[in-house]
């Protein structure tokens, strides 16, 4: 990450929020509360370890930052360097979270 | 190791939920192991025992697994180590949705050679170790039994509501298909071990909606 950069995160890990910036010439960024009637959504871990050319056996984790889910929830990976296996995370109204095994490819 | 910001989309449920943050990813170059056997039996005139493939992650792409005969280079001689061994031409393709396959090879009745070859191919076989060859051992083949006691049972104390556990025992070496089916269903019995192990090719293990379907286990033996 280049000095000066700031790499914002809208949401919440189980350890905390998340945010990675290069602070020396930013102030302290201020928490913010999610818009009005929505809910957090978050990973069950804030990082992950993959092997190259594998998949990672459930790696990936969503679920509510309280509760269970209040609706049908479906996320996936942005870009081609990282795969979910199945291709989407999906959630269904009270599951508790849901599970995907997360890969790249022996080149990355 | 190498460090990755992926970013996620919510696909469903932007009405009720936020985004999700960036998942820091750490990329290792740790190797998984495709899991064979390094020592295999096969029945002197016969075949050998099912050469059972897996691997202790599923690979991104794919990786291909074959046996090949083996040879060593004596100076400028050329010493054939599979002499009587004929490793059949199929490949075991690992990927996602396929997470085991079989091999095997056919012994003349005399062998002299005590060796074959994996092979390791695909998209992913630099990030899997597999053992460089297998050590053949021929037996003798037994007299084959007219009617062979098989025993099959539940397991009680191992079984729950939600899951029955059987154990059975096999007469010899070889393989082992188990089949469970309802018996208000009244499946018809497979004579054939043709059809058993095309019934037993189209039950796809851990797929959804699954308890709708004849249970199917294989194990080599």
């Amino acid at each position: 990450m280049n000095l000066g950069s700031v790499v914002v995160s809208v949401g919440k890990v189980a350890s905390g929020a998340f945010g990675w910036s290069s602070a020396q010439m930013f102030p302290a960024l201020k928490a913010m509360a999610p818009a009005t009637g929505l809910n957090l959504l978050e990973f069950s871990a804030g990082s992950v370890k993959v092997s190259r050319g594998t998949y990672a056996k459930k790696a990936v984790c969503i679920k509510p930052a309280t509760g269970n889910f209040k609706g049908d929830v479906s996320v996936s990976v942005k870009g081609t360097t990282f795969k979910t296996s199945p291709a989407s995370l999906a959630a269904k109204m009270g599951a508790a979270s849901a599970c995907a095994d997360l890969g790249t490819a022996a080149t990355t | 190791m190498s460090t990755h910001m992926v970013r996620w989309s919510v696909n469903n449920g932007t009405n009720l939920y936020t985004a999700l943050p960036v998942l820091k990813v750490m990329v290792d170059g740790v190797k998984a192991e495709v899991k064979v056997p390094t020592e295999v039996t096969c029945s002197l005139g016969g075949r050998s025992v099912p050469i059972s493939v897996t691997a202790s992650a599923v690979p991104f792409g794919d990786i291909k697994v074959k046996l090949l005969t083996s040879s060593t280079k004596n100076g400028d001689k050329t010493v054939q180590e599979s002499v009587g061994i004929t490793p059949d031409t199929n490949e075991v393709v690992l990927k996602v949705g396929t997470s085991e396959g079989v091999l095997g090879f056919a012994c003349n009745t005399t062998i002299t050679g005590t060796k074959l070859k994996y092979n390791l191919d695909g998209s992913d076989k630099l990030q899997f170790t597999i053992p460089s060859e297998v050590t053949v051992k021929g037996q003798k083949a037994g007299t084959r039994p007219d009617a062979p006691k098989m025993t099959l049972a539940g397991v009680a104390s191992a079984s729950t509501p939600s899951k029955t556990v059987v154990e059975g025992e096999c007469p010899g070496m070889g393989a082992s298909w188990i089949c469970l089916t309802p018996v208000s269903w009244k499946a018809s019995i497979l004579g054939k071990a043709t059809d058993v192990r095309a019934a037993a090719a189209k039950f796809v293990k851990g797929a959804e909606g699954n308890y709708k379907n004849q249970q199917w286990y294989y194990q080599s033996v």
